[in-house]
């Protein structure tokens, strides 16, 4: 009866082994087949990890210059906007430094493929070395205000009329980039 | 430990010796069936050896285990005495047992407790009753186990058939076989289960570093289109000095020869300007050339100054000089 029961555990065994195990073995087989090839993938990303992370810390440097640099660019606001607060940025400034505002207009913005220029004409009188700081303020201002032209006139002595031609510049956002 | 030969000592059998027929092979079952009615012990059991015409019965104090090979311990002594006519004293455990030998062969064993009386007068008997000539007599105190697979085979009560054999082969290893079996099947479950879950975890650790990857490209796109476009910006926007700086130089240039700026056109490269200088004048072109601003300088004409004949009227172009090319200052 022991006997009996010890041979029908070895059958049972036997047949259950037979039955599973080359469904394992082929399983298993496949699994390691899928694991090498991972493992190759991930060598290789790993690789390509370390060499993106050699060139980012390179220009890493660059990168923080060229986004300090975005803050003197405009960024919001419609065209008109901008070109009224650069319209507002020279009175201010002339003011400032006792110069006559004479008046400004408003030119036609120039589209280029990331940035637009929003150019103003404005025209002003005053004594040399007040022209001189006028400039100078400019170059000082929070938004690059970059002088495109200038005329510089005598009135009479000592006064000189000035007219100008100050651009700003507007980043192109990616909707402004879509509409084109 | 477990054993699976052991010696029965001689104190606890008896011995005795038959007849039988020649070439009938005798089992255990047979043997036990026809001689049990003859042994002086209750619960005991039988070993036997079958030799020619003879059988040796061994009836042992205490039942036997069926998987072990039993060897009487007088056995043993004959081996280990190896003579041919004689007796063997052996003494163990204050018992003393006398075995006749003849031909080399057990004839007799007889056990007292302690030491035998009269044992010459027993001995003389002994020799009477089995006819043996020039008996020696060997005492033996320290029994040497020496046994080989022939002796093994003799008293194994298995009996060695092919049947036999498969039967006993599949019986011990059939648990084990079964054990090695599910243990294998268990140990490839388990061995799957783990690829599995090592697949899986390299399967998450790629797509992690696809998405790092991805986003140092992205941060690498980033920083290279910013740095493009500065570039292209500085270029295009900042090309030139810029005019204040130009200006102021070139204004510092004509003080310091007396002179006036009558009127400036200035775009980005050209600066168109009508200015006053003395005649009596030192070389100002090489000036405005020494503040490294001016690539070219061209006098486009003169005309006398209307209000004093010590000056002339001068209408000058100059070239501004680029501050970046090809991205560099």
């Amino acid at each position: 009866m022991e006997r009996n029961k010890s041979l029908l555990l070895l059958l049972i065994s036997v047949v259950l082994y037979v039955f599973f195990s080359p469904d394992l073995d082929e399983k298993i087989s496949s699994y390691k087949d899928e694991i090498k090839f991972l493992s190759m993938k991930i060598q290789k990303e790993e690789s390509i990890k370390k060499q993106k992370k050699a060139i980012l810390k390179k220009i890493d440097t660059v990168l923080k210059i060229a986004e300090n640099n975005e803050k003197y660019l405009y960024k919001e606001g419609n065209n008109s906007q901008i070109q009224s607060d650069i319209q507002t940025l020279l009175q201010k400034i002339a003011q400032e430094v006792d110069a006559n505002f004479l008046g400004a207009s408003w030119d036609e913005p120039l589209i280029y493929d990331n940035y637009m220029e929003l150019p103003v004409s404005a025209s002003a009188k005053s004594s040399p070395p007040i022209i001189a700081t006028f400039f100078y303020k400019i170059y000082e201002a929070d938004k690059l205000i970059n002088i495109k032209s200038l005329e510089i006139g005598r009135s009479r002595p000592m006064s000189l009329l000035f007219s100008f031609k100050a651009s700003g510049y507007k980043i192109k956002n990616k909707e402004e980039e879509k509409k084109e | 430990m477990f054993k699976l030969i052991k010696i029965i000592p001689v104190e606890d059998t008896f011995f005795i010796k038959d007849d039988i027929p020649p070439d009938i092979k005798f089992n255990y079952n047979v043997i036990k069936l026809n001689y049990i009615d003859r042994s002086p012990f209750k619960n005991g059991d039988i070993i036997f050896l079958q030799e020619e015409r003879k059988i040796n019965i061994w009836f042992t104090k205490y039942p036997l285990e069926e998987n072990k090979v039993y060897i009487p311990e007088s056995y043993i002594l004959v081996k280990q005495a190896n003579i041919n006519n004689g007796f063997i004293i052996y003494k163990k455990n204050n018992y003393t047992t006398i075995l006749v030998i003849k031909d080399k062969q057990l004839q007799s064993q007889i056990t007292y407790k302690g030491d035998i009386p009269q044992l010459q007068l027993k001995l003389k008997l002994l020799e009477k009753e089995h006819s043996l000539k020039n008996p020696k007599v060997i005492e033996i105190t320290q029994l040497k186990p020496k046994y080989d697979i022939k002796d093994l085979i003799k008293f194994s009560r298995f009996e060695f058939s092919s049947e036999n054999i498969i039967k006993v082969i599949l019986a011990n290893i059939s648990v084990p076989l079964s054990i090695f079996f599910l243990s294998l099947l268990i140990y490839k479950f388990l061995d799957l289960k783990y690829l599995e879950n090592k697949k899986s975890n390299l399967e998450n650790h790629l797509f992690q570093l696809k998405l790092e990857n991805k986003k140092i490209k992205k941060k690498i796109q980033t920083a290279k289109e910013k740095s493009q476009f500065w570039n292209d910006f500085v270029e295009k926007e900042l090309k030139y000095p810029f005019p204040i700086i130009v200006i102021t130089n070139f204004a510092k240039v004509i003080n310091k020869y007396e002179g006036f700026i009558d009127n400036i056109v200035y775009s980005p490269d050209v600066i168109s300007v009508s200015i006053g200088l003395p005649k009596k004048r030192g070389d100002f072109i090489k000036d405005l050339l020494d503040t490294g601003l001016f690539r070219d300088i061209k006098i486009l004409g003169s005309s006398p100054d209307n209000l004093s004949k010590d000056y002339e009227v001068l209408s000058i172009e100059l070239y501004v000089k680029e501050w970046v090319k090809n991205g560099k200052k």
